[in-house]
């Protein structure tokens, strides 16, 4: 492997694991906030945090490309504060790719928000837990599931995007190349053997992932199980 | 308890929902407990959760104002016609669901203490502590069990446990019997009628089932269609025009446990100066103790002269007050006093409901009515056939 292609691999795991931190941060308050909505609006917002799931990754990554560059509207804002705008830099990729997973940390998290019964939070509510007091000493520990699937996901999700990356890193070896991009360019110099070491170690990565939060989904539906069947059938 | 006790509730509530509107104008003095009775679908769970705090804030309304008044006379708004809301953690209103509700990833033991720990140091009842609470309500063997692991007795138990760790001022209950089975549901009774009168929370009860009501209420809210029909003490409300019809004719009468017959298996209760005999109940009664004796309209059979010829044996001298429809073309109500005690049988110290007036209703036919020749004001033996005992 070159030092090209570890320089790839690191920077993949630094903007993974940068983009899943800000995620959450930002999923958290946003996913409680669509699960308790009772709103009109909530189709219309759940629509625009879905809409990069079905978004070509290059119309995502041109509009960003074209916002955060010096002509954009973040981009010129920095420059006339002093700053430098974020197009083709690592902070720009970071900024695409918490756009481009949101919906894989928000959708997982909103639904097991969901799912919290709503007595439980009342309870709570007649025993002085304020809003969040409840949030985080019932609905997180309720809902530890939805909080590990929300972080694989997101991780193994910016791992593996392309598009996004390409329009606004620019592929720049050692500063914005990660490995998708880096496959694409052994691909291009017809280095089969290159690129494979990295498409395979992607793939079995990718699998290792997936079979992790199917199996922690498949004990997660349980929590709530004995809510429902409260008192029929099983009597003292 | 630190915290001067609640004693009267303003309730002015206007709730408008998908056609359904739920009105509500009143004061209730918090007392023992009261029972908010009513149909399905008329509105008591709405107006319980209102009154916790857990419904959206209505919009400033001269119509609606929530307050309550401590013993103290100090008065708190809860909600006011300004729009002003306490929300449900700062009323220190306890609430139990017609499910559970327990915490699942918790133990009954972090159940209670959940609702323990938050409560100010100052507001802690001693009594009310999660491990004197689980011995006494009989759960202590569960502390270390998870919620599911137990029946559904046993967690709506571990439900009332939790909620009253959490000290309350008033305890809202909403149908906490409705999914349990015969026995755990007179366990339920007795347990939450013994923490009332040691903890003095005063308590309202939602149900639409007549037993749960006469069995634990000392007062009775009736209520249909979102409105407040009738309210007051249990057995005045039960003897209004309204309680007669929307209760079945159901009777309340307060007597004094006397004596214990074991050998034959008898309890002897007096009712004025009246001396019955119950077949002894599954509960244990101790004597000179107040107890209710429960019973329909239908189940009385009244006649001009005590009868010692029939299988019935309990029979009560009682004047009748008056004669009402009973709702069936055929039947006729009887209001009837129970004959107070001759003066110098009372004792000072003696309970005031059992030297008070009582009056049961009778649902006779018209035909007896007329072949007795019943008049008002007339003494007739009021023979009782079938009767529940509670405490």
């Amino acid at each position: 492997m070159s030092p090209a292609d570890l320089d790839a691999i690191f920077i993949t795991l630094k903007l993974a694991l940068i983009s899943t931190a800000i995620l959450m941060l930002i999923a958290m308050p946003l996913a409680w906030w669509l699960s308790q909505m009772q709103s009109r609006w909530r189709p219309f917002l759940e629509a625009t945090v879905a809409l990069p799931l079905v978004l070509p990754p290059t119309v995502l990554g041109f509009y960003m490309l074209v916002s955060l560059g010096p002509q954009g509207v973040v981009g010129s804002t920095l420059e006339a504060l002093g700053m430098q705008h974020l197009a083709f830099s690592f902070a720009g990729l970071v900024i695409g790719s918490v756009v481009y997973s949101l919906p894989f940390a928000v959708q997982p998290l909103q639904n097991a928000f969901s799912q919290v019964p709503r007595d439980l939070l009342d309870a709570a509510s007649t025993m002085r837990a304020k809003p969040l007091d409840r949030f985080f000493n019932l609905v997180v520990p309720l809902t530890k599931h939805g909080f590990i699937t929300a972080c694989v996901l997101s991780f193994a999700h910016t791992i593996g995007e392309f598009g996004v990356v390409l329009m606004i890193g620019g592929n720049i070896p050692g500063e914005t190349q990660v490995i998708s991009t880096a496959i694409y360019d052994h691909v291009e110099s017809l280095n089969y053997s290159g690129a494979n070491k990295l498409s395979l170690g992607l793939l079995v990565f990718s699998l290792v992932v997936l079979a992790m939060v199917y199996s922690l989904n498949r004990g997660a539906g349980n929590m709530f199980a004995s809510q429902g069947r409260s008192a029929k059938g099983q009597q003292e | 308890m630190t915290t001067a006790a609640l004693h009267r509730l303003t309730l002015n509530v206007h709730l408008e929902r998908r056609g359904f509107t739920c009105s509500v104008n009143t004061e209730l003095p918090l007392q023992g407990i009261t029972s908010l009775f009513g149909p399905s679908g008329c509105g008591k769970t709405t107006l319980l959760r209102t009154i916790a705090g857990l419904n959206e804030a209505p919009k400033p309304s001269a119509k609606n104002k929530i307050e309550i008044t401590d013993t103290a006379g100090k008065t708190h708004t809860w909600l006011s016609e300004q729009g002003a809301f306490t929300p449900s953690w700062q009323r220190q209103v306890g609430l139990v669901f017609q499910k559970p509700a327990l915490f699942p990833h918790l133990t009954v033991m972090q159940n209670l203490h959940y609702a323990w720990s938050r409560v100010p140091k100052a507001q802690r009842m001693t009594q009310l502590e999660p491990n004197q609470l689980l011995q006494r309500m009989g759960i202590a063997d569960f502390a270390e069990r998870l919620p599911n692991e137990l029946s559904g007795g046993q967690q709506q138990r571990v439900a009332l446990a939790r909620t009253l760790a959490s000290c309350p001022q008033l305890m809202l209950l909403d149908e906490p019997l409705a999914n349990l089975d015969g026995t755990a549901k007179r366990y339920f009774i007795q347990l939450l009628k013994r923490l009332q009168q040691d903890t003095q929370i005063p308590m309202i009860y939602v149900s639409h089932q007549l037993d749960e009501v006469v069995q634990l209420s000392d007062r009775l809210i009736l209520m249909d269609s979102g409105k407040l029909v009738n309210q007051g003490v249990i057995a005045d409300v039960l003897q209004s025009n309204e309680g007669y019809a929307r209760c079945q004719g159901e009777n309340i009468l307060f007597g004094e446990v006397v004596q214990h017959n074991h050998e034959a298996g008898l309890l002897a209760v007096k009712v004025a100066d009246t001396v019955l005999w119950f077949p002894q109940p599954l509960q244990t009664f101790v004597v000179g103790a107040l107890c209710r004796i429960h019973f329909q309209a239908k189940d009385i059979s009244l006649a001009t002269e005590l009868n010692t010829h029939s299988s019935i044996s309990n029979s009560i001298a009682a004047v009748i007050e008056e004669f009402s429809d009973s709702g069936h073309k055929a039947e006729v109500r009887v209001k009837l006093r129970i004959a107070l005690p001759s003066l110098d049988n009372i004792s000072a110290t003696q309970e005031s409901n059992s030297t008070q007036a009582q009056y049961v209703s009778a649902t006779i036919t018209k035909v007896s009515k007329q072949r007795l020749a019943l008049t008002v004001g007339a003494t007739v033996f009021m023979q009782i056939n079938a009767v529940a005992l509670s405490v």
